[in-house]
């Protein structure tokens, strides 16, 4: 045996292996032909805190964890032995593509799994994981007379948190069949608002969309999966114009009409929904049937109004209730005399803006539709505001190389519940003299961020530290008004922190695969401050690079994801948070007692 | 809910303000030939987009409406499990294109005028069929999530080919169920769900397993749907994969990339597997691969390799291909009447080496002699035809190498061989013209026997009133047929020699010669 050969068998002395046994959902049946994947821990969240990693950088540890995946497909009898493994902190998966995917150690359905940490050598017997059971919702779609309807539309919707905000997303979405029914399925334990909409029947082929698998887990041929907040809602096949009916009337009136989404049992008004809860058990799955909905045309209203100034002004009608449909309309109001109408409107609320390209534009008003059509909306156009910023490095003199070129701002609007991709979100990058200036601004309120193009190795993260216009702290919320004239002061520093501890549980003990989040103690809005991780093994956390102030440390042993931003949430909790104060490299230690829900 | 069904255009007149039209009429069941209740008519205005108009019928199946400000629309006939056959509408006929050969514009337009009432529209809409099954894996367990595609047979190019007709999921029961199926012959598949391992890359792909449960679609069972008729019980089962395993190493690609795409004989999945460049002599492996044949391609941008692979109960390990530019056929075209020596129009012409088996991946070569009629083919192993393309000012007269007749026998390539295989082309052509036995067909010029595998020698058109007319026709004898619009794929079945055996003996002989206008004197059939 040559050197080479002994060196290859020293090293693969060390190498570890796992082994253990799948069940089916909600049995002792073992499944045969399902993936166990131990995947590197750190392969989901590359590089602890530097996000802007350079992409060959990025691409090469990428391809460096990926290299430490290993496989093993469960026999006959459900067992799998994972061998050849590197000593390190990994995750446990196992896929399926009958039952989906389940995280080992994982405490709710996409919950992110235990860390396995594994030494040299170690052969770590015995696992036992169960495939997750799940939920159906079933129910027949029909029309008012009865009749069943095809190719409607069926959506379980769910709340989840986005950006603090309490949301409902689509966690499923199905189309009836001839006879009008529907199974929703592959739906974890909660409480559910099942909603149906009228749809053409579809023009191509195979545009049946599979369901997510529990898990998310990807099949040959998919679409990427995008994150794990679930689907956006499809209310209605809005296509300004074509979405609504008209009907004349015996007496010569005539009625506009359209196919509203209707929410289980029968009504348009999400708040009067009757939720279907689905309690899955740990040992069996769940199926709520005569989930059933009528669908029929409701009266659409008209917005009318008028623009007062201002030549080629296009009117927009924003959608404003979080989770609606979030195409906007737009329209042109009249050259001749500034008149606009938007037909076929659902009721619900909506904010009106307007613009056009001479650089004017409107203050954002609030419409709500109801049950008539909304008339004499009167819309005065103003000069657009520009608004400025000056940034600034601290401890930087001006004129010194500061590194803060290519930054980029954003301005996001506070007008609706969520940004969206639609809305228009002015971006600025630094020019001259470090300003940054964004045109045709409506008046509202915004918050700014900052992008910090790739870094280099010897580069540190730029933070806000503040951010003023004129005499007011802008650095949650900026107050643009048709008068604003002032350039905002943004103060941005290197300086930054870490704050590590220990997770302690009930019997005081160090507490495994637990979350903890770190929250900002003021400036709740800005989600950027917010960070969390899950505990390893030996109940250890650290969190580096965070921007310096004060925090709160929370330690949940089970939560939602995002819920922590959500101020109703967090409520009962600000008590058993841990105030800590994140100085200049500065490096705090901690002990953190767990929250238990259960 | 409504189906699109019925299209019709028609104009309204233009000029607000006049009379408002009205418009009423009646939809039938076209089995029953009854009137059709609760059937949903829908009038779309077309120029402003200002909503639809609906009506829905009562028991006698009429519609009508009144005061319909003018304008242009179109209607659509609809009714929940019911698809659209055929339109009538007493007003037009279809209208008749001045050039026979056109295609029909199959929109009926009709102008009116302010205040005119439109009697009469007749809407004809058909009970449509249901298919549906159950999925189960090899050990019986529930199929939940999978996409399950109803084909149906159709013709490209004169090939048979499957069409995507529906495709749907399986519920958390494992069923599934097509609907609004028109009535025909249908065959239906399974795409087992296959894991996407993220992070790994994974070249186990997916094939479709065809009703009752196989991945040959040749021995799939065919499901014959009559009209209105609901299908049970369409139970598939997925096939064991043994875990099969292709791997082996391309050479002869110098620092070029290489493509190995693996295909399954006569199969719909194509697994293509893309190795990088700067990789000399790299390796392949394609994992979990059901038993079967298949053909393995390699190619880099100017060299391929292709190998039929069959799978059994053991793993291919060692597969070699090797890449090569093939073998080298020295050629000489030449233009019947031009004089000899350099001939600039022989530079504009292109010569197609179609394979006689489509491979998945290859197209076939484009050649164009230089101007002393020279060129040298390349071509793998294999049967092709040489073919002229991109022109109909030109056709191929004869091709003979070694004194074989390549035109019509096609050409065999085991080896490189001496020739030179000689080519002639001629641009003297005939014409034919007459008319079918009924209006609204498609009129097919078939070469005869010997010459059936010459592609560019069939001619076809369509014609609305029975008239047709052919032009530069190669000289030589054919066979005419008519099919009526109804029963004719657009996609050239008369090239399957198995659909003309059927027609044969009632199609018309007919001669053409070069210079030539051949009138026939009597109607051909239609059928």
């Amino acid at each position: 045996m040559n050197i080479l050969g002994i060196a290859l068998l020293v090293f693969q002395v060390q190498r570890a292996s796992i082994s253990g046994t799948v069940t089916k959902p909600g049995s002792n049946e073992p499944l045969p032909g399902a993936t166990a994947i131990l995947r590197p821990a750190s392969a989901e969240s590359p590089l602890p805190a530097r996000s802007s990693q350079l992409t060959a950088e990025r691409a090469q540890f990428q391809s460096a964890q990926n290299s430490r995946i290993r496989l093993a497909i469960t026999e006959d009898d459900g067992r799998f032995t994972v061998g050849d493994i590197e000593p390190g902190d990994y995750r446990l998966l196992v896929q399926s593509p009958l039952y989906g995917g389940v995280a080992y150690g994982q405490r709710r359905p996409d919950g992110p799994g235990a860390i396995l940490t594994i030494k040299a050598g170690q052969a770590l017997a015995d696992l036992k994981i169960s495939m997750a059971p799940t939920g159906t919702i079933a129910g027949r779609v029909t029309g008012r007379g009865g009749e069943p309807l095809a190719y409607a539309r069926v959506q379980a919707l769910r709340f989840g948190y986005q950006e603090g905000k309490l949301n409902l997303t689509a966690t499923q979405i199905t189309t009836t069949d001839d006879r009008g029914e529907y199974r929703l399925f592959w739906l974890s334990s909660g409480r559910y608002v099942v909603v149906a909409s009228a749809a053409a029947a579809p023009m191509i082929p195979g545009a049946t969309t599979p369901p997510i698998r529990p898990g998310g887990i990807a099949l040959t041929g998919d679409l990427p999966f995008q994150g794990r907040l679930g689907l956006p809602i499809i209310l209605g096949e809005r296509q300004e114009g074509t979405s609504f009916v008209k009907h004349l009337l015996d007496d010569g009136t005539l009625r506009e009409e359209s196919w509203l989404p209707t929410y289980y049992p029968a009504t348009t008004d999400r708040t009067q929904a009757t939720p279907v809860d689905v309690v899955v058990g740990s040992t069996a799955g769940a199926s709520v049937t005569g989930i059933n909905i009528t669908l029929g045309p409701s009266p659409v209203q008209k917005v009318r109004g008028r623009v007062s100034n201002g030549n080629q002004v296009t009117v927009t009608l924003i959608p404003a209730a979080e989770g609606t449909d979030s195409r906007l309309l737009n329209t042109t109001a009249s050259v001749i005399d500034g008149s606009f109408e938007f037909s076929g409107i659902i009721p619900g609320p909506y904010y009106l803006t307007a613009q056009n390209r001479n650089g004017l534009v409107a203050t954002p008003i609030a419409v709500l539709v109801g049950d008539r059509d909304v008339e004499n909306l009167a819309i005065a156009m103003a000069p657009a505001i520009t608004l400025s910023a000056h940034v600034a490095l601290e401890g930087v003199t001006p004129g010194t190389p500061d590194g803060l070129t290519g930054l980029v701002g954003t301005l996001r609007s506070e007008l609706v519940a969520v940004p969206r991709a639609t809305l228009t979100q002015p971006n600025s990058q630094l020019g001259l003299g470090n300003r940054m200036n964004w045109t045709n601004v409506p008046p509202g309120n915004y918050q700014l961020s900052l992008q910090q193009p790739a870094l280099r190795e010897d580069q540190k993260r730029f933070h806000i530290k503040s951010i003023r216009l004129g005499r007011e702290d802008a650095f949650e919320t900026i107050r643009v008004s048709p008068g604003t004239t002032d350039v905002l002061e943004v103060v941005l520093t290197t300086e930054s922190g870490s704050v590590e501890g220990t997770a302690i549980g009930r019997a005081g003990d160090p507490a495994a695969n637990v979350t903890i989040v770190l929250v900002p103690a003021n400036a709740r809005k800005r989600t950027s401050l917010y960070s969390s991780l899950v505990t390893g093994n030996d109940g250890k956390f650290r969190f580096q690079e965070v921007p310096t102030g004060d925090y709160k440390l929370f330690a949940w042993d089970d939560v939602e994801t995002g819920a922590w931003a959500n101020a109703e949430f967090i409520a009962p909790y600000e008590s058993r948070g841990r105030a800590v104060r994140i100085s200049g490299n500065g490096k705090e230690e901690v002990q953190l007692n767990v929250i238990y829900n259960r | 809910m409504r189906m699109l069904n019925l299209l019709l255009f028609f104009l309204l007149s233009q000029q607000p303000p006049g009379l408002p039209a009205s418009i009423d009429g009646v939809i039938l069941n076209s089995e029953t030939k009854q009137p059709l209740a609760g059937a949903t008519l829908t009038i779309l205005d077309r120029v402003t987009s200002g909503g639809k108009w609906i009506t829905v019928t009562g028991n006698d199946g009429r519609f009508s409406f009144r005061s319909i400000p003018p304008g242009q629309y179109s209607i659509e006939a609809s009714r929940s499990g019911y698809v659209s056959e055929t339109t009538g509408s007493p007003l037009t006929g279809p209208r008749l294109s001045p050039d026979p050969l056109a295609p029909i514009n199959t929109q009926l337009v009709q102008e009116l005028t302010p205040g005119q009432v439109l009697s009469g529209l007749r809407f004809v809409l058909t009970p449509a069929g249901v298919i549906s099954g159950r999925l189960t894996t090899e050990r019986g367990e529930v199929v939940a999530g999978a996409i399950v595609q109803a084909f149906k047979t159709t013709y490209q190019n004169g090939l048979r080919e499957r069409t995507l007709v529906q495709s749907v999921v399986s519920n958390d029961l494992g069923e599934y169920r097509f609907f609004m199926l028109k009535a025909g012959q249908y065959y239906v598949s399974l795409v087992p769900p296959k894991l996407a391992i993220q992070g790994v890359s994974n070249q186990s792909f997916s094939i479709p397993v065809f009703y009752p449960g196989t991945i040959d679609p040749l021995k799939a069972t065919v499901i014959d749907l009559r009209v209105g008729q609901t299908i049970e019980g369409v139970d598939l089962r997925s096939i064991p994969i043994k875990n099969r395993r292709i791997a082996g190493g391309v050479q002869g690609n110098g620092s070029d990339g290489v493509d190995v795409l693996l295909s399954p004989v006569n199969g719909t999945a194509n697994l293509k597997f893309t190795i990088s460049k700067d990789t000399p002599n790299p390796t392949f492996q394609f994992s979990d691969i059901v038993q079967g044949s298949y053909l393995l391609v390699a190619r880099t941008k100017d060299m391929r390799s292709v190998i039929p692979v069959e799978v059994g109960n053991n793993d291919l390990l060692g597969t070699r291909a090797t890449l090569g530019p093939g073998f080298r056929i020295p050629s000489l075209a030449r233009i019947e009447g031009h004089p000899p020596g350099n001939d600039p129009e022989l530079e504009k012409i292109y010569l197609s080496l179609r394979p006689n088996v489509a491979v998945p991946g290859l197209e076939p070569e484009l050649y164009s002699p230089f101007a002393d009629g020279g060129f040298w083919l390349e071509a793998l192993k294999g049967d092709y035809w040489l073919e002229i393309a991109r022109t109909e000012d030109y056709y191929i007269k004869s091709i003979r190498l070694d004194g074989m007749d390549v035109l019509n026998q096609g050409l065999h390539v085991t080896t490189s061989v001496e020739g030179p295989m000689e080519i002639v082309i001629d641009n003297r052509f005939g014409t034919v013209q007459g008319y079918a036995a009924a209006p609204r067909v498609t009129v097919v010029l078939v070469p005869d026997a010997a010459r059936r595998n010459q592609r560019p020698l069939y001619k076809s058109g369509k014609s609305s009133n029975g008239i047709f007319h052919f032009e530069k026709v190669p000289p030589g004898d054919y066979k005419l047929f008519a099919w009526s619009e109804d029963t004719i794929d657009n996609g050239g079945p008369w090239l399957d020699p198995e659909y003309l055996r059927k027609y044969e003996d009632r199609a018309t002989p007919v001669r053409i010669e070069a210079d030539k206008k051949t009138v026939l004197d009597r109607p051909i059939p239609a059928f």
